[in-house]
């Protein structure tokens, strides 16, 4: 068993556990005595643990990215169900199983999931897609071949067994001619059978290695694929008289090749596969190679059959590449993606994330003797297969840890990448001896022809010396006896022309008689002489003979010498590329976790620069708004002086006319009050000199006019000064509240100035806030990336067309439909044979109605194939076409699902009032998951609506929710 | 006639195809609060750098001795004249008079040879620039041409094939470049199947339930976003653009006098709309004239056929020129083989790998120009030979890619032209 060299593994549970399958391999107990036993007590305790925490113990030793929770019961149910049995669950099925207490649910849903015949239906779709990649039909019906494969995995067989079926099957046996379809509907072409007997079986697409050795792939050697080739150039298809096209083998066909790069050749390369040795095939007579000798219209059979040989070597339990293989791919199928990614590029310089885990799990999984349903269920066991698709928990480390994790981490791939370099120095001489080696195994093949077709041609050569010899012998008897004859008539005749001396014909053929007698004698004696040569030849061709196969006898030896020779240093190479392997992927993994840690110190430093900006922005705002305030505050005191200012201006244009006003009334009546003191004086005068009464009389009247006036007048300017006074004083606050006004007006704009910045600063800052916000979304999602690339993290996985179909037509109600028209059809046919015990019953119907389901709806199935499949070559790039959303959006299909119809979704949902049980079951029938608040909330306002179509409503919210994301990928 | 719009320069071109969008745009008036969810990026106008190709297909294999290279009054030449065209010392089949008037715009390649008389493998060979190998498929000239010139996110589909009958479907004719590239087929001209809206879905409920599909994909984004859940949401924005666009397909809305113009028949109408689409920014259209495998009756068919193909294909080629595509657009006229020189029994010619023509125009190529000769009577390339291979190379040259770069497909690296073969230089301009 190829195990992880125990020396270069991460940690030391590691290599606890290492060393624990390392004794379990080697079939024996656990090693005993000091530090080793000790390693082995612990290595014991984790005996006792399942296989499934012994895979979660590996792949949580040493996270960078940090590993996400465990999914709710609604993700659980939604993923186990697509990945187990290629279809969501139905409403019912999920809320059950979310409402359920029990702790060990999440295993019991997995046995459920996986006894039930769906599986089957899952594993062959699977298998179908990975091993035909859609290709069109040619020689054998994919109904028939997929009803193979559905049928094997219901009964769970053996990978092993079942992939020994495919690659020995010819499709003349009626019963495995589905198994033929690999090799049929590839025309039995071999280039095109060694590329994916090498992508399917042995995770390694060698195309490029067909003309050189690959110039990107270290390992694959132009030998490697040329060893596949092998296996497979002997193959051909053949059309039997019933016009049925079969697999047909010759004896003969051997693979050459010559590198178009380095010139490198070699001839007759014997079947072998990558990393194991050379299969001998054994030699037969010329002539003796067939069981069924080839010959116009008949298939011939060989007695070795290189291609039966293929079957067993690849299904022995010995190739690493094959066990490595399989066990990458269902793992692939749970949790996204391989522990080597692409499935089909292992090689030393694309290490799986993992290798303890890939080395554990093939060796397990050889040990459970290749039970795929066994191994499933441990995978889908594991916590690993649980964790959460979420990126939202991620948190990264603290910043200020960053700098000296990566300068560890650094310094640790540095020195693995060294130790992987001195591995690859290591390596080349056992690789150049391995050379070394099967070049003197080639040539010594080469002579073991050679001395074969000398031994063939002195076989050839005695064969004919003896048959000359048989052949002179053989004439030399009859000769002799004619002879014989000869001597006794020409005796018999002497005697008779003795009697009858004048018979002159008689003495004439006594003459003749005799010379023909004499001619044969003379005859018989050359014959003889030749028969000695011959005999002396016969003896030489023997003998040559016997040195030539005693050469031929000598080349095999050295030609088995040599083959022992190879296979003895083959395992050096091997080793000694594992152990490169083993250093490069350590190698590998250290850059990787480098990389990692960067990448979460970057996804760290974004997220507190969005934080900064964050609160910058925020507090921008808030500048804002105050600044805003202020502006606001400056205006209303700007308005309020501007009005004070004008009152003032009023009140002191108004007091300096009353003041005007009053100085015009002044002056007239100073006028007339120094007139009448003018009189008043005068006729004082004149009174003191006329001293008459009347006179004085007016006297006194004038004085007095002239002292009221001149009170009048006092008074007056009295007022004048006052008004004076006042006009001056209200001038005076006119100016200042002028002077106030202005200055409120600066404040305002200047203010204005100052709110207007902060607006610019605000804006910027609430951008970069938004920039930085989406720099950490994209940051986080690479994360995520990464996390599922290490299997911290769940992976999406797009739901391929069958999946889709089934689970539109599960969440939409198509399946119950036709369901029940089964289980209807199935009470009125019979009552089911009541000798089976109830569970057996069960199972039965189970698989029945499974049955007829499927063969109702594959048509629907069918059509998704050919909208949302993909060709080979690109089946693992999820690519989203407009043509696809265009199928989904305006497809009579869909729409037709969504539609109200006796009992599917839409009809169930429109006999629900209460809007929240509404989202509820709409929610659970198609994301396998009750609705959240939001979501209740949502549905609700999309049916209360004012004007709303209830019936329109309902069925645009199933739309909304089957043509989302969260639909769309298994999460 | 001349369009008033058209002053053969290309920023009129460009305000052309605005305009086109803008009444797209207006068509879908109504869907105001729809088309608020789509991105800024969809009001692209085609960058004047972008390239485009138009391939004509003469499917069953067009008899070079009665098109492009003419060898009339020898024993092979069969009945038809050649004529002088608008580039001194080149001629034509007088089949083709109307396309010797454009022949200063177009480059003759009269010595292919593809070592193959199989329609299936010649029409593979030629149109995914490689021989078919057990094993692995390559995309067609189209997918490369979407997937390698097409702006990221176009909402047009960058490949499509107007085929003369069936259709409706897409194919895998992109192989691992994958669905995204692989040809919509319009199959008598006729619209991408779904490009409708049900008659059960209101355009008020289709809004409506995109805007919720929205919502519910911003919850999800919440929670994870990939590459591939930006890809998926992104396919819905391009259908509701495709939808808008739906006229796009649409010949009938073109002049009555252009229809007239590239001829009452189907070819003339397949041209047409090639220039429609091209004018709109679809990278790669390939229209198909069939059938030319003409074993029986090769002079009356031609005579027939080409008169089709003559004058739509003169129209077109004239119009691209007079609104400045043709700097820009490259055109390639092929099969899947040429016809024997010899003439049979049934006065027919037959398959014909070994000595025939292609014919290439418009951007980065030479124009009026003829490149490598057959002999006297056609039955071997005497200069210059190149095959299906040579001329992939070109064909991607020309249109401003590096043939010798490879795609990165799913972490591999997968040459874009047969890294064994290379550009016909003498062809380039």
């Amino acid at each position: 068993m190829p195990l992880f060299p125990p020396a270069n593994l991460p940690s030391r549970e590691c290599r606890l556990l290492a060393a624990f399958a390392v004794a379990l391999a080697a079939g024996g107990s656990l090693a005993r005595g000091g530090a080793a036993g000790a390693d082995a007590q612990a290595a014991g305790k984790q005996a006792a643990q399942s296989l499934h925490a012994r895979v979660d113990a590996l792949i949580e030793a040493r996270p960078t990215v940090p590993l996400a929770p465990l999914v709710t019961d609604g993700e659980f149910i939604r993923r186990a169900c697509l990945d187990l049995n290629g279809v969501i669950p139905t409403a019912n099925e999920a809320r059950s199983f979310i409402d359920d207490t029990s702790p060990e649910k999440r295993a019991a849903l997995v046995d459920r999931l996986l006894a039930s015949p769906q599986y089957a239906r899952r594993m062959a779709n699977f298998f179908d897609v990975t091993w035909m990649e859609r290709r069109p039909d040619k020689n054998v019906p994919a109904a028939e071949w997929q009803e193979y494969l559905r049928a094997s995995f219901a009964q769970n067989k053996p990978y092993d067994q079942l992939v020994r079926e495919i690659l020995s099957a010819d499709g003349a046996d009626a019963r495995l001619r589905p198994a033929a379809k690999f090799y049929l509907d590839r025309d039995g072409e071999p280039s095109a059978l060694t590329r994916d007997v090498g992508r399917m079986f042995l995770g390694r697409d060698m195309q490029c290695a067909q003309c050189h050795d690959h110039p990107l792939v270290a390992t694959y050697f132009q030998d490697d694929y040329y060893g596949v080739y092998a296996f497979l150039v002997r193959g051909t298809l053949f059309t039997g008289k019933d016009k049925k096209v079969v697999y047909a083998e010759t004896a003969d066909g051997e693979t050459s090749y010559k590198s178009v790069f380095t010139g490198n050749a070699r001839a007759r390369i014997p079947p072998r596969l990558p990393g194991d040795t050379e299969i001998v095939e054994p030699r037969f007579e010329p002539g003796q190679e067939y069981a069924v000798a080839p010959a116009k219209s008949v298939r011939p059979v060989p007695k070795f059959s290189r291609r039966a040989e293929l079957a067993k070597a690849a299904t022995s339990g010995h190739n690493a590449a094959f066990n490595r293989n399989i066990v990458n791919l269902l793992w692939a199928l749970l949790m996204g993606r391989g522990l080597v990614e692409p499935v089909d590029w292992h090689h030393v310089d694309n290490p799986p994330t993992h290798p303890e885990v890939l080395d554990l799990l093939a060796a397990e999984f050889v040990g459970m003797k290749f039970d795929v349903k066994a191994l499933l269920r441990e995978l889908a066991l594991t916590r690993t297969y649980q964790r959460s698709s979420e990126a939202r928990s991620i948190e990264p480390p603290p910043l200020d840890a960053v700098p000296a994790q990566v300068a560890s981490l650094k310094a640790e791939a540095a020195r693995l990448k060294a130790q992987a370099e001195q591995s690859v120095a290591a390596a080349e001489k056992p690789q150049d001896d391995l050379s070394a080696a099967i070049e003197a195994a080639d040539t010594a093949a080469a002579a073991v022809d050679g001395t074969r077709k000398a031994a063939a041609a002195a076989q050839t050569a005695a064969d004919a010396a003896s048959t000359a010899l048989a052949k002179s012998r053989a004439e030399s008897a009859g000769r002799r006896e004619i002879a014989r004859v000869l001597v006794e008539a020409a005796e018999k005749s002497q005697a008779a022309a003795q009697k009858l001396p004048e018979d002159k014909a008689l003495v004439a053929a006594v003459d003749t008689i005799r010379a023909r007698s004499a001619e044969f004698s003379a005859g018989l004696a050359t014959l003889s002489k030749t028969i000695a040569q011959q005999e002396t030849a016969a003896k030489t061709a023997a003998d040559a003979l016997a040195a030539a196969r005693a050469r031929a006898a000598q080349a095999s030896a050295e030609l088995t010498a040599a083959r022992r020779h190879v296979a003895d240093v083959r395992p050096l190479a091997t080793s000694a590329e594992a152990k490169l392997a083993a250093d490069k992927a350590a190698a590998a993994a250290a850059v990787r976790r480098t990389a990692d840690i960067t990448l979460l110190g970057e996804l760290a430093q974004v997220r507190l620069d969005a934080a900064a900006a964050e609160t910058a922005a925020v507090k921008a705002l808030a500048d804002r708004a105050a600044a805003q305030t202020l502006v606001q505050q400056a205006e209303t005191q700007l308005t309020q002086a501007q009005q004070v200012a004008a009152e003032e201006l009023k009140a002191s244009d108004a007091a300096a006319m009353a003041l005007s006003a009053a100085r015009n009334e002044i002056e007239p009546k100073r006028e007339s009050s120094h007139l009448v003191a003018d009189a008043a004086a005068k006729a004082q005068q004149a009174a003191d000199q006329v001293a008459d009464d009347s006179l004085l009389q007016a006297v006194t009247q004038l004085k007095t006019k002239s002292d009221q006036l001149a009170t009048e007048l006092a008074s007056l300017d009295r007022d004048v000064g006052q008004r004076s006074e006042t006009a001056r004083q209200s001038a005076e606050r006119a100016t200042a509240a002028r002077a106030a006004a202005d200055k409120a007006a600066a404040d305002l704009a200047a203010s204005r100035r100052r709110a207007e910045g902060l607006d610019q600063l605000a804006k910027r800052t609430q951008q970069q806030a938004a920039e930085l916000r989406s720099a950490a979304s994209d940051k986080l999602a690479a994360v995520a990336d990464r996390g599922s690339a290490v299997f911290a993290i769940g992976s999406l996985k797009p739901l391929s067309p069958e999946q889709l179909a089934w689970s539109l037509m599960q969440a939409t109600g198509v399946v119950d439909a036709q369901r029940a028209a089964a289980a209807a059809e199935l009470a009125k046919q019979k009552q089911s044979d009541t000798a089976l015990p109830p569970a057996k019953q069960r199972i039965e119907r189970e698989a029945l109605l499974e049955k007829t389901v499927y063969d109702k709806l594959a048509g629907n199935v069918a059509t998704f194939v050919s909208v949302f499949g993909q060709p080979a070559a690109s089946l693992r790039d999820f690519q989203a076409t407009v043509q696809q959303a265009l199928f989904l959006t305006n497809g009579g299909t869909v729409n037709a699902w969504i539609a109200p119809r006796a009992g599917n979704l839409a009809d169930r949902l429109l006999k629900v009032s209460d809007t929240a049980a509404l989202a509820d079951e709409l929610y659970l029938s198609v994301l396998s998951r009750r609705a959240d608040d939001a979501e209740r909330t949502l549905v609700t306002e999309y049916l209360s609506a004012p004007g709303v179509d209830r019936k329109a409503a309902v069925q645009e919210l199933i739309w909304s929710l089957v043509s989302s994301n969260e639909f769309r990928f298994n999460h | 006639m001349k369009c008033e719009y058209s002053c053969k320069t290309a920023e009129h071109v460009i305000a052309r195809r605005a305009f086109l969008g803008g009444v797209a745009g207006a068509l879908g008036a109504s869907t105001v609060n729809f088309g608020a969810l789509l991105r800024p990026a969809q009001a692209r106008q085609l960058a004047a750098t972008q390239k485009q190709i138009l391939c004509v297909n003469m499917a069953g294999g067009l008899s070079q001795l009665e098109s492009w290279d003419p060898k009339p009054k020898t024993d092979t030449g069969g009945p038809f004249c050649a004529i002088p065209t608008s580039v001194p010392g080149i001629h034509l089949c007088e089949l083709l008079p109307r396309t010797a008037q454009q022949m200063h715009r177009l480059a003759i390649v009269r010595s292919v040879n593809t070592h193959e008389n199989d329609h299936g493998k010649g029409h593979y060979m030629m149109l995914k620039g490689r021989r078919e190998q057990p094993g692995l498929d390559y995309p067609t000239l189209g997918a490369v041409a979407a997937k390698a010139l097409s702006p990221i996110n176009d909402p047009l589909p960058g490949h499509i094939q107007i085929t003369p009958g069936g259709g409706g479907s897409t194919s895998n004719d992109a192989a691992y470049l994958g669905p995204k590239y692989s040809s919509v087929v319009l199959g008598n001209g006729q619209p991408p199947q779904n490009t409708a809206r049900p008659a059960s879905v209101s355009e008020e409920a289709d809004q409506r339930r995109n805007l919720l599909r929205a919502r519910v994909n911003d919850h999800f984004a919440m929670r994870r976003r990939t590459a591939t859940t930006d890809a998926y949401t992104y396919s819905y924005e391009q259908a509701a653009q495709l939808m808008q666009r739906r006229e796009l397909f649409d010949v009938t809305k073109e002049p009555a006098k252009d229809q007239q113009r590239y001829g009452g028949h189907d070819f003339g109408r397949h041209c047409l709309l090639a220039r429609r689409l091209l004018g709109a920014g679809v990278t790669y259209v390939q229209v198909t004239h069939s059938n030319y495998d003409t074993h029986n009756e090769n002079f009356n068919f031609h005579l027939e056929q080409l008169g089709e193909f003559d004058q739509s294909f003169a129209t077109l080629v004239d119009d691209l020129a007079q609104r400045g595509m043709l700097e820009h657009t490259l055109i390639v006229v092929l099969s899947e083989f040429g016809r024997t020189p010899r003439i049979n029994q049934n006065y027919g010619r037959d398959h014909w790998g070994t000595a025939w023509s292609v014919v290439l125009a418009g951007a980065g190529v030479q124009k009026g120009a003829v490149i490598g000769k057959t002999n006297e009577n056609g039955t071997a390339v005497v200069d210059h030979q190149v095959d299906h291979a040579n001329l992939f190379h070109t064909y991607l040259k020309a249109v401003g890619l590096d043939p010798t770069a490879n795609f990165d497909v799913g972490g591999r690296p997968m040459p874009m032209a047969d890294p064994a073969s290379k550009a016909i230089k003498e062809l380039l301009a």
